[in-house]
């Protein structure tokens, strides 16, 4: 019995994040019928996928041990120039929308010239441009809210093949890719490399400011993409548009079982399934009709709970490598 | 780490260019001191706190010039109000910064404690709003909060308001340093948690009528001078004296600094981490108190955006986010400049009406501002201090170039004399052969160095080499730390750059300007510490820079799993490609990096100390490899300190002394005695100094039946007073896990320790070290040192608290412990220009170690566990440890000696034990000592009789 135990304890740490969420789903599935159901999977999915392509941006930040706090305030500011190219300029949709993912990528590759060229910390950075970033879009909109064309809501409710709703497929596509990316490149392998030991990867001659730069780029890219897919869905931009989003994107990316200390982290299936996880949490806490102020208080109680889990089995794999060494 | 930036990169290499003026300062004469230089001067200027002050200044006045109004009344009042809260918040922040963590929660402190006070003290609210809160009928009514009429009712409430910040951050310090989760997400989580609670405990309703008690500690003046300005010059003063003056503010800077070196030297890591919290929550109680109170409300959504301020406050007054640095009157500048510039832009944006938005864009500038600051402000502490903070591994030898110390003047009168020219004058010595010589005539050198010459900080550390290399050839180079090796050897990587000489590839000119361009010219540098990733695969490892790919984007991963499988057998090694790295032993990781080198189709292979962490069983399977690579035509070059080594592989031998070329021979013409001579310039009669003293009887150290799990078991023996104890084991046996489990670094399964006869108890390093044990481990710079403190602060690192009255609160009796300091480092002969400023980083290894030990010797303990104190430090620097660690046992310590070097253990040793695969083996006195029953019981060979 006890060796039964010891062997499964390690098993249950290792999918920690499955069960859980299988846990979850079971208690929220016993409490209304209605969780349990495919269209309310698609919906959590949904709402899940703005913050999802957020996150994937921000896995690939913090595989290289650096941290992106800008994306909330990068989101809000494509989004207003989306905005504005869409009512002021009047430019087509497409036009509009490159416009939006220019402003984000130019927006990371601020922050990827101040953390790889001057040399400073990632947080300081990206605070700095959290900060001025929102100041810069308040600006624009004199702190207004931005509507948009109902063209922009319709890609929010499509469907493709008339199944798949449109922000799943595009946030689905996005975590493919930065899969491949991570597991099949070069690039994507020294992106690894450069998180876990920045030295050493330049001494094997690796471009290691290239690849930091390309993670901050790329987040940037991603977060304006995931600003404007929640645009699809709200319909308009308020100044309050994306704040705290860089929390919820790095909790997501954490509970996946990415570390903040870089080199170590998935975005298939980890940072997709921190996402889900926190979606299903909070729709699940809306349907159960709980208080909206203890909803606030749940979900960093489990978040705590799952970081804390992954602490103990780290600790738990410690002591096992030593007698690796011994064998 | 970061990486070096284009402009620092750029104001390095001006640095080395204008070497000329670097000389002058360094051979200064009293008379040149005096000199005024004002670059010297605005660098020193810009490296104080005050840097920031006068720049806080500066932009004042000229705000004044443009518009008066600035300097106003009303304006100053408005301004000072607004500094004492963020003052209190940043001094908070900055005991959690310099411990190396984050507090992201103060702002949700803020809110909970402001709500908190509110209900608590309330004299009225309105029923209608407040009755679905959760505490109405518990700590609020209609007659308002539970402590309004209470006489003495607002004192207690304010105190129950301090004590909950304290309690939050408590708890958030208890989930750092005992549950050990990031800083960053346990109070980006508590942060998102109070916040919340703060709003559901008044359902987003602030709460008026405050009592007037509070209300006067944020608008009540005594005299003309405010309270609150008051109040948080006493906690600022308070706070200094903390940092400055007592041993828990050297405790703090110390983890900051490292915690695992502050771990072993006695220091009780977790409760100072906590500590440091709970103060950063306590003082974010106190900021809500003050904020309250000029707003006249308790507020859920208090301190929402002062994230930035603080943060910003401490970044721009150079409080350090990678921890151990700050100072109270940083934090003082810093909330000074920035309450300055948050001032200004809203009285300009209101005065001009320039758009709000603007003050958050200038703001998000002048933090970036701040941080190049302090970017330029490192770079500059580092010329004066003679390292780069934070990058690592700067070359080894320049690490003790930098010679103005006697060691430096020895040096240099040697050069004066001619003593170290090219090839030394010796009359014993037989005739150097020609450095172009080649092994064989048929193949042509194909690398040769012509006069190459490299200096650091202006401090030559290279001069004119010449040496040549053939195909199908192993070249031996030794030195001393110092000696200019590795220097050599960057060069040749392409990780440094020459300043004179040529560099000749099969021919043609070979200048790489990285280490790209010297893989692409197929030179392979195989460090000491290996550039490899644990978190990737043995494959992933092998082609990280040149994988083979489909369609020039894709990684063919069959492919690439044949290729590894194909190199790891070349070497010998049957090995999953596929599996991750840090799951093989250090031998196989060596390996895996000789089979990237030949991977990338390298024809030169550099080996810098490849032997310092394998086992003998390792060591001789990459000699194989290497004799391997010489006989398919390749060309190696071997450093090691390990001179029978170089002696049992090299073909050729070159000897390096004060960057000069000294000696090159065959190996045939040498022996280890040779290469001594000519590494230190004299003789070396004896190698191990002997002992006045005899072990006397009694036991100091007593292990019985100590076991661990995987480590290991059943280990008794006992030290006497006097005695050198020796413990000899091959990697792997068990030997440094052994001495952990004595110091209590690591929980046993069994056994006990007693130290003079007490039983040691509970383990934990800070009551081995109270209980008289000291333990110098194998690694210096990850477990021992305070690598970017001086070598005064190191060496009072483990014995603060016998220089305090009353406990770590007790203020640390400084002079006294300088004294001792002084005494200690003048006793073992510690080199540094500067005791009490040079960061020992920049020290030699061999004088590194001497700080280590010298730490100990101020605490004076009874027993000393020495792991491999003599590692990776030079012939002469041994020499001296040797005579420390025999002056430790004349004055009556126990000393256990672990080494992994027979000879040591045989020369200095009283007895010897040995371990093998976690059992004691053998235990031999010193008249049985003989190398090979030593190896054979460390093998775990039966002896025969």
């Amino acid at each position: 019995m006890r060796t039964a135990l010891r062997k499964l304890f390690p098993l249950v740490m290792r999918h920690s994040s499955w069960i859980l969420l299988a846990v979850i789903i079971a208690a929220f599935s016993l409490h209304s019928s209605r969780f349990f159901e495919w269209e309310s999977a698609l919906n959590i999915a949904k709402q899940a996928s703005y913050l999802g392509i957020v996150a994937t941006g921000m896995t690939l930040v913090l595989l290289t041990a650096g941290i992106d706090l800008s994306v909330g305030s990068n989101m809000y500011l494509s989004a207003v120039v989306g905005g504005w190219l869409l009512s002021e300029a009047g430019a087509p949709l497409p036009a509009a929308l490159a416009g939006c993912l220019g402003v984000g990528l130019l927006f990371g590759l601020f922050n990827a010239v101040a953390v790889t060229r001057l040399g400073i910390l990632p947080f300081v950075v990206t605070l700095a441009t959290l900060v001025a970033g929102r100041g810069l879009g308040l600006w624009i909109t004199q702190s207004q809210p931005v509507s948009f064309p109902d063209a922009v809501l319709e890609i929010g409710s499509a469907r493709l093949f008339g199944a798949l709703p449109l922000p799943i497929a595009i946030f689905a596509l996005v975590a493919m890719a930065a899969h491949v990316f991570l597991t099949r490149t070069q690039t994507g392998r020294q992106l690894y490399a450069v998180g876990r030991d920045l030295e050493a990867a330049r001494r094997a001659g690796i471009p290691t400011r290239r690849i930091r730069a390309l993670a901050y780029v790329a987040c940037g890219g991603l977060a304006a993409l995931g600003g404007f897919i929640a645009v699809a869905q709200y319909g308009n931009v308020n100044a309050g548009f994306g704040k705290n989003c860089e929390l919820s994107a790095i909790t997501a990316a954490v509970l996946g079982g990415t570390s903040l200390f870089g080199g170590t982290g998935s975005v298939l299936p980890g940072t997709v399934l921190g996402v889900i996880l926190i979606q299903a949490v909070t729709t699940g806490l809306v349907s159960a009709r709980i208080d909206l102020y203890l909803q606030d208080l749940i979900l960093p109680a489990i978040i705590f709970a799952i970081v804390l889990l992954d602490s103990i089995r780290a600790r738990l794999r410690g002591p096992s490598r030593t007698l690796r060494r011994r064998a | 780490m970061r990486e070096t930036s284009g402009w620092r990169g750029l104001l390095r290499r001006r640095a080395s260019a204008s070497s000329e003026t670097q000389v002058t300062i360094v051979s200064r004469s009293p008379a040149q001191k005096k000199t005024f230089r004002p670059a010297r001067w605005i660098g020193r200027w810009m490296l104080s706190d005050f840097f920031i002050l006068g720049l806080a200044a500066v932009y004042f006045l000229v705000l004044c010039g443009i518009d008066p109004r600035m300097a106003g009344g009303r304006n100053i009042a408005n301004l000072a109000s607004s500094a004492w809260p963020l003052l209190a918040l940043v001094l908070g922040q900055m005991f959690v910064l310099i411990t190396g963590g984050i507090d992201l929660s103060q702002t949700s402190i803020m809110a909970l404690t402001s709500v908190l006070g509110g209900i608590l003290m309330t004299s009225s609210v309105q029923p209608e709003i407040f009755a679905e809160t959760p505490l109405w009928g518990v700590l609020l009514t209609e007659e308002g909060g539970i402590l309004a009429g209470l006489p003495g009712g607002a004192p207690i409430g304010l105190l129950a308001m301090v004590a909950a910040g304290a309690a939050v951050g408590l708890l958030n310090g208890l989930a750092v340093a005992k549950l050990r989760m990031p800083p960053f997400l346990v109070t980006l989580l508590s942060m998102m948690f109070f916040s919340g609670l703060a709003l559901y405990l008044t359902q987003s309703e602030n709460i008026r009528r405050l009592p007037d008690a509070w209300i006067a500690l944020g608008k009540g003046q005594v005299g003309s001078v405010p309270l609150a300005l008051l109040l948080v010059a006493g906690l600022a003063l308070a706070a200094h004296v903390l940092l400055q003056h007592t041993v828990l503010g050297r405790w703090l800077y110390a983890v900051g600094k490292n915690p695992r070196a502050a771990r072993i030297s006695g220091i009780p890591v977790d409760r100072v981490v906590i500590a440091a919290y709970a103060f950063s929550g306590l003082m974010a109680a106190i900021a809500s108190i003050l904020y309250s109170a000029r707003l006249e409300g308790g507020r859920p959504t208090l301190g929402e955006d002062k994230l930035l301020d603080i943060i910003g406050a401490a970044v721009i007054g150079g409080i350090s986010l990678f921890g151990g640095k700050g100072r109270v009157s940083s934090a003082v500048c810093g909330v000074a400049f920035f309450v300055l510039l948050a001032n200004s832009l809203d009285m300009m944006s209101h005065w001009y009406k320039l758009p709000y938005f603007t003050v958050n864009v200038v703001k998000g500038s002048v933090i970036l501002l701040a941080a190049l600051l302090d970017v330029g402000r490192t770079w500059l502490r580092m010329r004066g201090g003679g390292s780069p903070r934070r990058e690592k591994r700067l070359p080894a030898d320049a690490e003790t170039r930098p010679s103005t110390g006697p060691d430096g003047l020895r040096r240099a009168a040697r050069v004066m004399a001619g003593e170290s020219s090219l090839r030394p004058p010796r009359r014993d010595d037989p005739p150097a052969a020609a450095p172009s010589m080649a092994r064989d005539p048929s193949s042509p050198a194909v690398l040769e160095f012509r006069g190459t010459g490299k200096s650091y900080f202006g401090v030559p550390v290279l001069r004119g080499i010449d040496l040549s290399l053939a195909r199908g050839e192993i070249l031996g180079l030794v030195g001393e730390n110092g000696a200019g090796k590795t220097t050599l050897m960057n060069i040749l990587g392409g990780v440094a750059r020459p300043d004179e000489g040529t560099m000749r590839l099969d021919g043609e000119i070979y200048s790489p300007r990285g280490p790209h361009d010297a893989r692409r010219a197929g030179v392979a540098f195989i460090h000491q510490e290996l550039n490899l990733f644990g978190n990737l695969s043995i494959a992933d490892n092998l082609f990280i820079d040149g994988f083979p790919r489909r369609a020039g984007l894709l990684i063919d991963r069959r492919a690439a799993r044949r290729r590894a499988a194909a190199l790891l057998g070349e070497l010998g090694l049957d090995l999953d490609p596929d599996m991750r790295l840090d799951r093989l032993a250090p031998g196989e990781q060596q390996l895996v990096e000789v089979a990237r080198a030949l991977g990338q189709g390298a024809g030169l292979i550099i080996f810098d100390e490849p032997t310092t962490s394998l086992t003998s069983r390792e060591t001789a399977k990459l000699f194989d490899v290497i004799r391997k690579l010489r006989d398919e035509r390749k060309a190696v070059i071997y450093i090691s300190h390990v001179l029978d080594d170089v002696l049992r592989l090299a073909d050729r031998v070159a000897v390096l002394r004060d960057g000069a070329l000294v000696d090159v021979a065959p190996r045939e013409q040498l022996t280890a005695g040779r290469l001594i001579s000519c590494m230190v310039g004299r003789e070396i009669s004896d190698l191990h100094p002997r002992r006045s003293t005899r072990p006397s009887p009694d036991v100091v150290l007593e292990v019985s039946d100590l076991g661990r799990e995987g480590a290991v078991e059943d280990i008794g023996f006992a030290l006497r007073r006097g005695e050198v104890l020796g413990l000899f084991g091959l990697m792997g046996s068990g030997r440094t896990e052994l001495a952990r489990l004595i110091f209590g670094l690591d929980a046993r399964d069994s056994g006990s320790v007693r130290v003079r006869g007490e039983p040691l108890g509970r383990l934990d390093p800070r009551r081995a070290v109270r209980k008289g044990l000291a333990l110098v481990t194998e690694n210096r710079r990850d477990e021992g040192l305070l690598p970017d403190a001086s070598a005064s602060d190191n060496l009072a690192l483990a014995a603060l608290e016998r220089f305090a009255r009353r406990g770590p609160g007790g203020f640390v009796n400084r002079s006294a412990l300088a004294r001792a300091v002084e005494g200690t480092a003048r006793a073992l002969q510690i080199r540094s220009r500067d005791l009490r400023r040079q960061p020992v980083q920049t020290l030699s290894g061999g004088n590194q170690q001497k700080v280590v030990i010298g730490k100990w010797l101020l605490a004076s303990p009874s027993v000393f566990l020495l792991d491999e104190p003599t590692r990776g430090i030079d012939v002469g620097a041994r020499y001296e440890v040797y005579s420390i660690i025999n002056r430790l046992a004349e004055k009556g310590a126990g000393v256990l000696f672990i080494s992994s070097e027979i000879e040591e253990l045989i020369g200095m040793c009283d007895r010897i034990l040995v371990l093998h695969e976690g059992r004691m083996r053998a235990e031999l006195p010193r008249d049985a000592f003989d190398p090979e029953r030593i190896l054979a019981a460390a093998f775990g060979w039966k002896e025969e009789r």
